[in-house]
């Protein structure tokens, strides 16, 4: 259908030309509805159509172009009326601005079951709510600032985690002008989980990140990005033991601090319909990454003198490739194709220490580790709301899924095997996912079964 | 009293029920050439969101896809296209049919029974050489003009957002993505083009869908 609406589109505009009956409008007066005060001024100075002049149709849909640009305006519409004098329009714009708050929030169960020995599987059961509350404001005609908050419970059998994270970012949509987009985001997350296991396991966590991304058009659907990062954590993990032979109770301590700076660039192919819900289109990007991380870990035995530190510092280079595609065949269907690799070259060195009576000890080891990740999804989408339901309440659709994800750690592509030992791991996993969309917000609500 | 409601309803269906079946869609091969023809449906004029984007004195584009033989080996598309502009001073609509060889049919329609009464009578030439009785499946798209442009607006700002960070990031950080995910996911009304699709075989009865 695309094709020929192609055709068909250049088929009218040749017409339009050749038989010289473009219309055009002479604009004696703009109205603008469905907007505030403050921003009215904004929207006369993008739209740049000066009055006492006529206008293409096609000048007339750059503007509205240019107008839905606006960060903070979600839909702009035009229309025509009759101007004081003959064939003079005044041109109408009924803006919808963009809601100020805004929710997306995931509700999701995850059932796995796992081969643990050759005749005997073990079934997990992992839930997942977080709820993020949202709130952005419009410093200029082409910024936003925002903000949002994020708690969030994560359930499983075994543990329970309510980490709690709050955002804060800035985005520029014309950044150096030629429509180059900016953003920079600061997070903030303090979380505590607690194991339900007698050994009474708690787990304490701070964790502080930044990230850039800068992004420049070259042609129409593509982007060459550039983004940068890093992260601060620090965890610490605190169990008790009791020792009955002695009749005391000891108190693991076992601190992780981490550091974590990264660099990439990638080239965005996208020719998506939309951002969140797609149904036609593809999306290519290959990229780079530089990543340095340096861990320090400890362990302390309160009560006795034991303690342990290990350092790992990894710096990597890993190369990634994601390609993803969306094929409409009937109006309310839609099937997909998704898949990504990533390959990463690391340099380890890790060095142990252990502080005993006789004095400390370490060791240091030094090793190039390769990982490799991949995966495939392939699924089906059916629009539940669509044409004048969709338009009114917002989009709604049900996603079914199939999924294979492979991990390889450690593995030397040269060698085609190790000396030390390979890890690899794969899941499988079949979901379906209900996901509702509208200018508020999103909400999913979905169920997955994984195997290994 | 019961009855006489009953009565009250089945004639007013009895009533009703021929202008349903005049307004749906079909496609027919006609005339010695079978010369396969389309029939417009007057609730697809009458649907409010187009009936706002034709009284907007902007053109509104309605495409025609005919796929004949469905699911069949010979299976072939037919393609039509209807540019509809009102022109307010004037009060007429100003009415184009074309393919993709030119401009087939031209019109100007004085005030909206004008364009009314020629869409109910408008028999649109899909071309030739059909076979009687042959499935088809007729999908007619309708969208402003501005259809391409306002994709690309969307495009604009959804490329150049994303999930850029967890990509590059040994560390995924899907929270963080999923932010900036939906500030992009609600800055725009997605506006869903409007689509009508009948399906049936030629010369007999169809079914529709919106």
């Amino acid at each position: 259908m695309a094709r020929f609406r192609t055709v068909l589109l250049v088929s009218m505009f040749w017409q339009l030309l050749v038989f010289g009956a473009i219309p055009e409008f002479h604009l004696v007066a703009v109205r603008i509805e469905g907007t505030q005060a403050d921003v009215e001024g904004i929207v006369i100075s993008e739209l740049r159509l000066p009055l006492e002049k006529s206008y293409s149709e096609t000048e007339l849909f750059r503007a509205m172009v240019r107008l839905r640009r606006l960060p903070f305006v979600l839909d702009a519409e035009f229309r025509l009326e009759k101007g004081t004098e003959f064939q003079t329009y005044i041109l109408v714009i009924d803006i919808k601005e963009t809601k100020r708050f805004f929710i997306d929030s995931e509700a999701s169960v995850f059932r796995i079951s796992r081969y643990s020995s050759p005749d005997q599987t073990e079934e997990e059961v992992l839930g997942r709510n977080r709820l993020t509350l949202g709130y952005r404001t419009f410093p200029s005609s082409q910024s936003q600032l925002y903000g949002a908050l994020s708690p969030g419970i994560t359930l499983s059998e075994r543990d329970q985690e309510i980490p709690i994270r709050a955002t804060g970012g800035f985005a520029h949509h014309n950044l150096g002008g030629g429509g180059r987009f900016f953003n920079l985001e600061a997070f903030y997350s303090e979380g505590e989980t607690s194991f339900g296991s007698g050994e009474e396991d708690e787990v304490d966590g701070t964790y502080l990140g930044v990230d850039v991304l800068y992004a420049l058009p070259l042609r129409k659907s593509q982007w060459l990005r550039f983004g940068s990062g890093a992260r601060w954590d620090e965890t610490s993990f605190q169990t008790r033991y009791i020792d009955f032979f002695q009749n005391q109770t000891t108190i693991q301590r076992r601190n992780n601090d981490r550091d974590l700076l990264y660099f990439w660039a990638d080239w965005d192919w996208n020719t998506l319909n939309d951002h969140a819900l797609p149904t036609s289109g593809m999306r290519f990007k290959p990229g780079l990454a530089l990543v340095r991380q340096r861990t320090n870990f400890s362990l302390s035995q309160i009560q006795k003198v034991d303690e342990e530190s290990f350092i790992d510092n990894r710096d990597a280079i890993a190369g990634f490739l994601t390609y993803e595609q969306y094929w409409q065949f009937l109006p309310r269907s839609t099937i997909f194709l998704r898949t990504g690799i990533r390959v990463a070259r690391e340099s380890v060195e890790t060095q142990e220490t252990f502080l005993n009576f006789g004095g400390p000890t370490a060791e240091v080891i030094e090793k190039t580790e390769y990982d490799f990740s991949g995966g495939l999804a392939s699924g089906y989408i059916f629009d539940i709301f669509r044409g004048v339901r969709a338009e009114k309440y917002g989009d709604f659709r049900l996603e079914l899924a199939i999924q294979d994800a492979v991990e390889r750690e450690s593995f030397n592509p040269i060698l085609g095997r190790s000396r030390r030992e390979e890890l690899t791991s794969g899941i499988q996993n079949v979901s379906a996912n209900l996901i509702f969309r509208n200018y508020w917000g999103v909400l999913r609500l979905g169920v997955s079964y994984g195997w290994d | 009293m019961a009855g006489i409601k009953m009565l009250g309803c089945s004639l007013f269906l009895f009533m009703v029920a021929p202008l349903i079946a005049q307004t749906d869609s079909w496609v027919a091969a006609e005339g010695q050439n079978g010369e396969l023809q389309a029939r417009l449906d007057l609730g697809i004029l009458e649907n409010e969101t187009v009936q706002k984007h034709l009284n907007s004195g902007l053109t509104t584009t309605f495409l025609l896809e005919c796929r004949l033989g469905v699911g069949q080996k010979d299976e072939e598309t037919r393609v039509l296209g209807i540019a509809i502009r009102y022109e307010l001073w004037e009060e007429v609509f100003f009415v184009k049919v074309f393919n993709d060889e030119g401009t087939l049919i031209s019109e100007k329609l004085a005030q909206w029974k004008g364009l009314s009464e020629w869409w109910n009578g408008a028999r649109l030439n899909l071309g030739t050489g059909t076979v009687k009785n042959q499935a088809f499946r007729l999908v007619i798209e309708v969208f402003p003009f501005s259809a391409q442009e306002r994709e690309a607006a969307a495009a604009w700002v959804s490329q150049s957002l994303g999930e850029g960070a967890t990509l590059g990031s040994a560390e995924a950080n899907d929270i963080g993505a999923r932010i900036l995910s939906t500030i992009v996911a609600t800055s725009f009304k997605r506006r869903v083009l409007q689509t009508f699709s009948y399906k049936g075989k030629l010369g007999e009865g169809t079914s529709s869908s919106q």
